[in-house]
Order: C-alpha cells, then sequence, then structure tokens
C-alpha cells in the first residue's frame, strides 16, 4: 500500500460533491456503490508495455487519478502525488466479465492510495480484456469519453515514440479537477451557490417525503447499497413521437422520461409527492470539459401528482423546474440537503428515494490502432437509491436499465414496474391532454392476466349444498355422531336436529318465513345452535345478539332491525321432529349482522343462503374438514365468523366444541379443551391466538388453526408454527361472508411483517384496482374490491350506503357464480398488492396507516418490532396529536417486569422516525367485542414522558467523558444524557469528527453508520460500554496501527 | 375522473335483480346493467337511490315468494 503512496504535490479542499462521497464511503467503508468499473475487449496485437506507459500519460495529464482523500483539520482534504502510480495488472486467463465483476466488488480506501485500478486479462497473444475501476470521486460518466480520447492518444504517441517521457505523451493541462474545488470553496462561488440553493430549495417548497413504494421484503434499518440491474429496450417507434411531443411543448427527451417516471411511481404506490434526483453535469467552463473528474452532481425535481394532472401540464412544468434549475445555476446536493436538514434515517438515501438520467447519443467508444474494441459489460450489483431509472436514447434505440436495491424488491416486480413506465410512456405521449391518472398501466395481454390471476376458483353451488339440506343430511347418515360438545355435556346429530325441528315448527307457526328476521338472544351453549338452525330450516334470517354486549347496542340494533320475534329463552316442547323439508331460494336471507359503521351507525349486513352455503364448501377445501374433526369454537356470535365455527363441523359431520363465554376467555381453558376434547381445528382472531400463546407453553401439533379478523403479524405466525400447527391466514370483510381468502401461511411468512393473505377461495374473485377501476400491475399497490357468490344482499334499509359499496362488476365473467352480467362487486376499503409469488398481500386499511412527521407508519411494523423485545408481551402503536403541538408515535405495552428504555433497542430495528416518543404501560389491550384491538379505547398518553432523574443527573463515567468529546466537536456544552447528537447541531462531518476522538479516547473503533444509530448521549455511550474493555491484544494492535498512521 | 372524485359525474344503473348502484358516466356500462336516466354527483345519484329502491330484496325472490304466497 506504502508503495502507492509518493510526495505530495499539492492539497486542496474536496469539492461538495467529493465531499458527500467521502462522507458516504466513510460511513460505509466496505460499499462499492460508487465503485465506476470498465471493461473492454481489445482483439489483436496489443502492446502491453505501451499500454501501461499510455495509462500512466493519462495520470500524468489529470492530477485526479493521482489524488487520495483524507481528514484533515476539520474537513477532509484531497492530496495530488507528484507522480502517478497507476501499475497495469496483468493476469493470465481467467473469464475477464467475473474478473471485472470481482474489480467492481473491491472497495477502495481513499485515503491509502488514488482510486483507480487498471487491470488486464490476458486470454490469448491477441485477446485481451482491459478492466478499469474508478471510484466515483475521481470521475463521472462525461469523463468516460475524454479517458479514453487521452489514453488512445497516449497509446499511439508511445506507439510511435518508444522512448518518450510518459509525462509527456500528452499535453499538459492549465486546470486541474483541485482547480475547480479550490474555486468553488472561495468566497465569490459560496455567494453564487448559496443563490443556487436558494433556488433549489424554494422549488422542492420544502423537505418532500420520502417515497414509500411497497416493498417485496421489509426494508433493512440500515442501507445496505445491495442491488442489481434490470434492462430493457423501449421500442424505437416511440422515438420520433418523443421528438415530436416533446419539441412541440419545448421538452426535451428527458423531461418526457421523467415526467412518465414520476407518474408511474406515484400510480404504483398512491403516493402524489415526492422528489426524483437527477445527476447534472457540473462542467461549467468550457476548459473543464477536458477534464476527468466527479463533476456531476444531482438536482432536485420535486414530484407532486396531483388528482387529473395531463401528461402535457406535468412535461410543462418540469420544463420549466428545469430551466429554473439552470438558471439559477449548480446547487451541489450536499448544501441543499444542510438546508432540509431532513430526519436521520439509516434505512434510505435521504431526500430523494429515486433517480433518473438520460443520456443522449451513443456511449464512448475506445479506439486503439490495429484493435478490434468491444466494450464488456459489468453487471451492477450496487444500489445508491431504492430505485434509479437509466435511459440511453441514440439515433435508433432506446436502451433503458432500472438499478434498484435487492433489499428491497425483487426481479419480478421490477420487470412488472419496467413494463408499466414503457406503458405509461407510450400512452402519455399518444394522449398528452389525458389525466395521467387515466393512463394505461398494464397493456391488453397484462391486463386481462390480471383480471383473472387467482380467480379461476368457480366451484358450481346447487340446492344440495345448502347449508340446512347438507346438516340434514349428517343427522340422517349418523344420527347417534356427536354434533356438540358443551363443558363435557354431548348432543347428538339425531337430537339436535330433532330440538331445532321442533323449535322451527314453533317459528313458522309464529310467522317466520323468508326474509323474515329472527333476534337470537341467547348465551353460548347447545340452546344457541338449535335456535341458529330452527331459524334456517324455518326459511328466516337470524339476528344473532351477544347477551353481553351493552344493552345500548342492542336496543339500538333492535330498534333499526324490528325483528318478527327475539328468542331469549328456548325451551324444548314436544312436537314434531322430523325436518320440515321447506323448499329454499337461493337469495333468500340466511342472517342479518350489525357491524359498526365508520358514521357510528350499525349496519345490518344481509347475507343469503347461496352465500353462506358457498363459504362452507369453498372453506372445506382448504380446511379439509370432515366426520373426524372436533373444531373448537370461540367467537361471538356477533362476529360473522362464528358461523363458519358452527356451520362448517355441522355440514361436514364433524363436531362442535363449544366453548363457554368464561372458557373463550380464559387460555388456559382453551389450552385444556384442546387437549381434553381432541380438537383439530379452531379459529381465532390474532388478539386470541397470542393470549394463548402467552399463557402456556403447550404444543399443539396438526392442530388446523385460522387466523383472521384483523392483519396476522409475522411473529405471531412464527410463534404458532413453532407451536406446531398448520395455519391458514384467513382474510374477509362481514360483506362478502366471513372469508374471501385464505393462505397457507409457511415458516418464510414468519420474516415478514406482515403475513400474505393469500388467493382467493372458491366463488369469490379479488380485483386490484385503481381508483378508476382498472386493475394495477403485480406489486403495486390498490384497492381491494371483491366479486363472487359470497357478496352480500346490502345493509338493510340503507339502499344509498350499499349503492356506494357495491358496485357494477365491470369484469363479468358468465362462468363465474355470482360473478356474471349484472353481478357486483363491494369494495373493502383496504389496501392491497399481488406479491411476486402471486399472494396477495394486505397493506392496511388507509385510515389505519399513521403519518408523523411526514412519514407515512404502518402500525404493525412497529408493533412487531417492539414485540421482538424479550419482556414486551403486546403492543399497539397510535399516533397522538396532542392539543399543542405534532404528531407523535405512542406505544401500548403489555410487558413482563420492569420494561427498560426501549429507544434503543428500536432504534438497532426501525428507522428513527418510526421509533415511539411516548411509551404507556398497560395491564391490557382494550379489545372490542369481537376481539379486535380496539385502537379507539386506546388512552391519550398523559404527556411526552418527562425526563427521568437518571437523565438530568450530574454525568459520571463513560458518559461524562463522551460528554466532553461532544461539547469539543458541537462547540457547546453537554450535560444531559437524553441530549440528541444530531438535535444539538451535530452533521455528518461532525459525526467524522467524534468518531476520530471516540477513537482515541475509548481506543475503540465504532463504524459510522452504527453511530448514526445511537444519536443521543445515553444510548451513545451505552454502545461504548458495550463493546467492554479493551484487552490486551487487541489493544497492543490498537497501537501499532496508531503508530502506523502517525 | 376516479371513483372519489368529487368532480365524477354518475348515472343511476339497475340491474335484472333490480339492485341500484352508480356508475361513472364517462365508463362503458358494464354488461347487465342499465342506466334509469338519472345522473348527477355521487351523493344526487344516491339520494336518488334512497327513494326509489324500496324493496331491496332481489327480484328472483320476489317473484318467488310472490308465487309460493299465490300458491297457499
Amino acid at each position: 500500500m506504502d508503495g502507492l503512496v509518493n510526495e505530495v504535490e499539492r492539497a486542496a479542499p474536496l469539492s461538495h460533491a467529493q465531499e458527500r462521497l467521502w462522507l458516504l464511503q466513510r460511513f460505509n467503508p466496505a460499499d462499492t456503490a460508487y465503485n465506476l468499473t470498465r471493461a473492454f475487449r481489445l482483439r489483436g496485437p496489443l502492446d502491453v508495455a505501451v499500454l501501461g506507459r499510455a495509462l500512466q500519460s493519462v495520470a500524468w495529464r489529470h492530477a485526479i487519478l493521482r489524488t487520495r482523500f483524507t481528514e484533515g483539520e476539520g474537513a477532509p482534504v484531497q492530496l495530488i502525488q507528484r507522480a502517478p502510480l497507476l501499475p497495469l495488472v496483468v493476469e493470465e486467463g481467467g473469464d475477464p466479465a467475473a474478473r471485472a465483476m470481482a474489480a467492481a466488488a473491491r472497495p477502495f480506501d481513499l485515503a491509502a492510495a488514488p482510486p483507480i485500478r487498471a487491470i488486464l486479462v490476458r486470454a490469448g497473444p491477441d485477446d485481451h480484456t482491459l478492466i478499469l475501476a474508478l471510484h466515483h470521486i475521481v470521475s463521472d460518466a462525461a469523463s468516460n469519453p475524454i479517458l479514453a480520447r487521452d489514453l488512445m492518444t497516449a497509446y499511439q504517441g508511445a506507439m510511435a515514440d518508444e522512448d518518450k517521457d510518459a509525462a509527456r505523451l500528452l499535453p499538459a493541462l492549465d486546470l486541474q479537477y483541485a482547480d475547480y474545488a479550490t474555486a468553488q470553496r472561495g468566497p465569490a462561488a459560496q455567494v453564487r451557490i448559496a443563490r443556487a440553493v436558494d433556488g433549489a430549495v424554494a422549488l422542492l417548497g420544502g423537505l418532500p417525503p420520502a417515497l414509500d413504494l411497497p416493498t417485496d421484503r421489509p426494508r433493512p434499518a440500515a442501507w445496505s447499497g445491495r442491488g442489481a440491474r434490470h434492462t430493457f429496450d423501449l421500442p424505437v417507434h416511440l422515438l420520433p413521437v418523443i421528438k415530436a411531443v416533446g419539441g412541440a411543448e419545448g421538452c426535451t427527451p428527458f423531461t418526457l422520461v421523467l415526467a412518465a417516471w414520476q407518474a408511474v411511481l406515484s400510480r404504483w404506490g398512491g403516493q402524489r409527492h415526492f422528489a426524483v434526483g437527477v445527476p447534472f453535469d457540473g462542467r461549467e467552463e468550457e476548459e473543464m470539459e477536458e477534464l476527468i473528474g466527479f463533476f456531476v452532481d444531482t438536482a432536485v425535481f420535486p414530484a407532486d401528482i396531483g388528482a387529473g394532472l395531463t401528461g402535457r401540464t406535468l412535461c410543462r412544468r418540469l420544463r420549466d423546474a428545469a430551466r429554473t434549475l439552470i438558471g439559477n445555476g449548480a446547487a451541489p446536493f450536499d448544501q441543499v440537503l444542510a438546508r432540509l436538514a431532513p430526519p436521520r434515517d439509516p434505512s434510505r438515501a435521504p431526500v430523494f428515494q429515486t433517480m433518473v438520467n438520460v443520456q443522449m447519443g451513443a456511449p464512448a467508444v475506445v479506439r486503439l490502432a490495429g484493435l478490434a474494441i468491444e466494450a464488456v459489460p459489468v453487471a451492477e450489483t450496487t444500489a445508491k437509491v431504492d430505485l434509479a431509472l437509466e435511459v440511453a436514447v441514440t439515433a435508433d434505440a432506446i436502451h433503458c436499465a432500472i438499478d434498484y436495491a435487492t433489499d428491497l424488491f425483487d426481479p419480478v416486480t421490477i420487470a412488472a414496474l419496467a413494463s408499466a413506465f414503457g406503458t405509461l410512456l407510450a400512452g402519455l405521449l399518444a394522449n398528452p391532454d389525458a389525466p395521467l391518472d387515466a393512463l394505461p398501466l398494464l397493456d391488453l395481454a397484462g391486463r386481462a392476466h390480471e383480471l383473472t390471476t387467482g380467480n379461476d376458483t368457480a366451484l358450481d353451488v346447487h340446492p344440495t349444498d345448502d347449508l340446512v339440506v347438507r346438516f340434514e343430511a349428517q343427522a340422517r347418515r349418523a344420527p347417534g355422531r356427536t354434533a356438540l360438545v358443551f363443558e363435557d355435556a354431548p348432543l347428538s346429530y339425531g337430537d339436535l336436529n330433532a330440538r331445532a325441528n321442533r323449535l322451527a315448527r314453533r317459528l313458522l307457526a309464529q310467522g317466520v318465513g323468508p326474509d323474515i328476521v329472527v333476534g337470537v338472544r341467547l348465551p353460548r351453549g347447545p340452546a344457541l345452535v338449535v335456535a341458529l338452525l330452527a331459524v334456517l330450516k324455518a326459511g328466516g334470517a337470524y339476528l344473532p345478539l351477544d347477551p353481553d354486549q351493552p344493552a345500548a347496542r342492542t336496543d339500538a340494533i333492535l330498534a333499526h332491525a324490528g325483528p318478527r320475534l327475539v328468542l331469549d329463552d328456548v325451551p324444548d316442547q314436544d312436537g314434531d321432529d322430523s325436518d320440515l323439508g321447506l323448499s329454499v331460494h337461493p337469495r333468500q336471507l340466511a342472517y342479518r349482522l350489525y357491524t359498526s359503521g365508520s358514521t357510528g351507525v350499525p349496519k345490518g349486513v344481509e347475507i343469503d343462503r347461496q352465500a353462506i352455503s358457498s363459504l362452507l364448501r369453498a372453506m372445506a377445501l382448504p380446511v379439509a374438514a370432515g366426520p373426524d374433526d372436533r373444531l373448537l369454537a370461540v367467537t361471538t356470535v356477533g362476529f360473522d365468523i362464528a358461523g363458519l365455527e358452527l356451520f362448517l363441523p355441522l355440514t361436514a359431520g364433524g363436531t362442535i366444541v363449544l366453548a363457554s363465554r368464561a372458557q373463550a376467555l380464559d387460555p388456559a381453558a382453551l389450552d385444556g379443551l384442546i387437549r381434553d376434547q381432541g380438537v383439530t381445528c379452531m379459529q381465532a382472531t390474532p388478539a386470541t391466538w397470542r393470549m394463548m400463546l402467552d399463557a402456556t407453553d403447550s404444543r399443539w401439533p396438526g392442530l388446523r388453526a385460522l387466523c383472521g379478523g384483523e392483519a396476522l403479524r409475522g411473529d405471531l405466525a412464527r410463534r404458532l408454527l413453532d407451536r406446531g400447527v398448520r395455519l391458514w391466514n384467513v382474510y374477509g370483510p362481514t360483506e362478502t361472508t366471513v372469508w374471501s381468502a385464505a393462505h397457507a401461511v409457511t415458516p418464510a411468512d414468519g420474516d415478514a411483517p406482515a403475513v400474505a393473505i393469500g388467493g382467493a377461495i372458491a366463488n369469490n374473485r379479488l380485483f386490484i384496482l385503481d381508483d378508476r377501476l382498472e386493475p394495477m400491475p403485480p406489486g403495486a399497490v390498490g384497492d381491494l374490491w371483491i366479486g363472487g357468490i359470497g357478496l352480500a344482499r346490502g345493509y338493510a334499509g340503507q339502499p344509498a350506503v350499499t349503492a356506494a359499496a357495491f358496485a357494477p362488476n365491470p369484469f363479468p365473467d358468465a362462468g363465474f357464480p355470482g360473478g356474471g352480467a349484472g353481478s357486483r362487486i363491494y369494495r373493502t376499503g383496504d389496501r392491497a398488492r399481488r406479491r411476486p409469488d402471486g399472494a396477495i398481500e394486505f397493506l392496511g386499511r388507509a385510515d389505519h396507516q399513521l403519518k408523523v412527521r411526514g412519514f407515512r407508519i404502518e402500525a404493525a411494523e412497529v408493533e412487531g418490532a417492539l414485540e421482538a423485545h424479550a419482556f414486551v408481551r403486546q403492543a399497539a402503536v397510535t399516533a397522538h396529536v396532542p392539543a399543542d403541538g405534532e404528531a407523535i408515535l405512542c406505544a401500548y405495552l403489555v410487558a413482563d417486569g420492569e420494561l427498560p428504555d426501549l429507544r434503543p433497542f428500536l432504534a438497532a430495528r426501525l428507522p428513527a422516525y418510526m421509533v415511539p416518543t411516548a411509551y404507556v404501560r398497560l395491564d391490557r389491550l382494550p379489545l372490542s367485542a369481537s376481539g379486535k384491538l380496539d385502537r379507539r379505547a386506546l388512552p391519550p398518553p398523559d404527556a411526552i414522558p418527562p425526563s427521568t432523574a437518571a437523565d438530568t443527573a450530574p454525568l459520571r463515567g463513560t458518559a461524562a467523558a463522551l460528554a466532553a468529546l461532544w461539547a469539543e466537536v458541537l462547540d457547546r456544552p453537554v450535560t444531559r444524557l437524553d441530549a440528541d447528537f444530531f438535535l444539538l447541531g451535530g452533521h455528518s462531518l461532525r459525526l467524522v469528527r467524534l468518531q476520530t476522538r471516540i477513537r482515541a479516547a475509548f481506543g475503540r473503533e465504532i463504524p459510522l453508520a452504527d453511530l448514526f444509530q445511537v444519536p443521543t448521549l445515553s444510548a451513545m455511550t451505552a454502545r461504548i460500554d458495550a463493546l467492554g474493555a479493551v484487552d490486551e491484544a487487541e489493544d497492543i494492535a490498537f497501537m501499532a496501527n496508531l503508530l502506523d498512521t502517525l | 375522473m376516479s371513483w372519489d372524485s368529487p368532480d365524477t359525474r354518475f348515472h343511476v344503473v339497475i340491474n335484472e335483480e333490480e339492485q341500484y348502484s352508480i356508475w361513472p358516466d364517462h365508463k362503458p356500462l358494464p354488461a347487465g346493467w342499465q342506466a334509469v336516466g338519472v345522473s348527477g354527483t355521487r351523493d344526487e345519484c344516491l339520494a336518488h337511490i334512497e327513494t326509489v329502491w324500496t324493496d331491496m330484496r332481489p327480484l328472483s325472490l320476489r317473484r318467488a315468494l310472490e308465487a309460493a304466497g299465490r300458491m297457499t
């Protein structure tokens, strides 16, 4: 390494852009995202020695290729070595492409040597591959043709004159990169830059929200830089159209590409505001056009895709923005960043998370005498931002590439996005005055595919499938078999059927019949099941009323429903106990069930007989219910899923193990029932399952477990699978009859924050649509609509509410039960997307989404992180807006033992903005009657928790020593443990200085990225203390290193 | 015009089961649905439906029940 460093000819400050790259590299020394690697295959006679001299002469000419970068006094400096030391390393054999990839994946130590390497791979006497690897800090894309041209000139010069000094093969330059960097730091340039930054910030109108596209995997807490490239071409016939449409508006192809990219991302994730980074060449003076170096910087374009915005208007707006930015002069991104001061978020690039770069003209070609030269593609394995679009427009092609973060996205998703981009751009060009929201994202084939994917679930429903007919058939087939067990007392199919028939005849006598509603207000027990069956047998519709719900709610429901009668007590009486044999119309009501309406008025959802009968057949498929099944029923009948728990066993010849109300609330009792009653199947909400996991250590091998009613989080899924169950995540609103989708959960699902809801169950069709009812591409976010036989008739007595929620089905399919011409689709109000594996992912309701400090936060993600802590049993997270301030994130915790400060634990797992501010401990989380978390019942936090005594006590030990270092770099006193480095004026460069001082004071190297995660004095102290005592061997090694650097 | 935009104009539509709904006037009507001749904003259309959709039972069920009533 020392061999590459020689006498320093000159020291200079870094340009703004260089400083930012230097910091990024310092942050993550192993990062290779900013390596620029080129490979050229040279066929023909090559003079290797001459090529080596030619390379040397290029580095003689361009001082930047002799420059290394190190920490100076308070700011980094670039040190130009007097002579180039750029050896051409010759390697024999080997795969040139693999060798180029290896070179691209090798990080540069910017302080050790000029970050440029040259490798020549020799495959044969006339077959070489030249690999040039440079760090971006010394070059950019526009440097390529300069480097190629100078290398070619020098090679030809050296061939002509074998003896000529390499230093004189190329003419000297009047201006070097260091001059540019120095001038940029001068007072005149700083005034100009300040003005440009003002303009750039004004254009953005403040800090843009982070682009929050749905990802295929959870975003890691820290950015890794791992990436890949997806390449595709756009049809070349678009080329003249781009020029014609753009030309009419004075728009360049860049403007059109940027407009289409902004529009497609906005549609993809449903986000109207974000920002896009656009690289620009900072070679403003003519003489800079001769220079190799890092002149490129990034301009930030706001994306503001309002409803109804047309392509033409957006293009004009972006054209004007570009002109404004050019008119203001170059604004270094690091200065714009400092002004915007976004909250620290190590999980993504600041300000913009997507970039667009458009190159006009063919790429640089290297020509050397007597040699045939072709570029060898170097596979991209890094990403600088979530998604970067590169477009190269040549005379006869439009080559595109998307560089994407592989931590976040699968190739399938990026391919779908690329296709949507091309389709949208073509649509924009064909119809520039159409709203961008209306342009198709799918071509016709893609659209047809999306509408059918996962929706081929048709299952004929015959009169014999009616649930009463099926139950009576089971009772005839095996009257002695146990239909129901309640508090250890069995009831046979024959007795249950006879009791229900007797009651049904009495109901008939009281006028019950088709579409007549009968209230059932009975405690959990055999009489409840008898009553429900009897109402159905009489042709009526039951209205379940939980006797334990508040009387006021029952009264409100009864007032609205006006049932013919209410069954509070059903004494068994003698009578004819044979089956009634009434004919059933498939559309007559089976039940009416009241759900809480968002307006506070309960809504009576009306479900017909064919819907519930179809559901029972459909669910029997994945769950494989049969006569040997014993299903533990725990859900209140006020929640529609209870219908499945009762009727699935009764139609399949199995047994209901009916939990009493007391048992249903007692996890130990439920565990006992599973064991003692040989339960094979159980359905419950996530809250109930979590309660059982927390209360017992039991394993339930082979138990078929259905989890539904709320989103199933990965951690809960994993815990359930660990107990040996076979788990299904089931999904569906009451309006589409119990469940509409089911997903067989695998261990891999346990790694995701939220488990997929899978695909449609039989006779359901799931559509992910935009707000014009057009299908979204796979991977993109849309509204989930459901069609099929399970759709409710509507809301009783509320025609307008019904008409608003149930829309005409624009995708009728004559062969689909309940899905043909004239059928309807129901809008769930849930957001969803299709994963790369085809499963549908539930992305929460729009109104559950929290917004804090401009960041969109899914409560489930924070809750999952909290529950990963050993002491936290359950967590709920909401946004709380104090009367006098901005929204804060508030965590509600059910915990074991003394609760420690969870913030450092969370900071290691979540972006800082997702770490809750307030923590409230509760004995239990409030649940609604149906067993779901009742977010509205969470108490407001008293206040942001006051600083504890420990925060204001005099600092001692490590904290005191660290506070002194903070005070040095922040230039202000630091006295409190809860002090936040960044809130006290710390920034990246100051953090670098602090890192250096920590190294000197504590003898420990803490990576910058780690320091970022512990911004408070207490957390950083803990981080340092966690490193433990320095052991002697390491101490010596450290001292040796220190001596080396001195 | 999107489904939720306040500017979108809708038709009141009806299917063979005499169930009502609304449909944006710029999109072709899905098969099996007919416009009843009333259009306007979403709220205007829904207000109309609130007054005319007095029996929410599907037509096929109503007819079957009427037929059964005549027989008994």
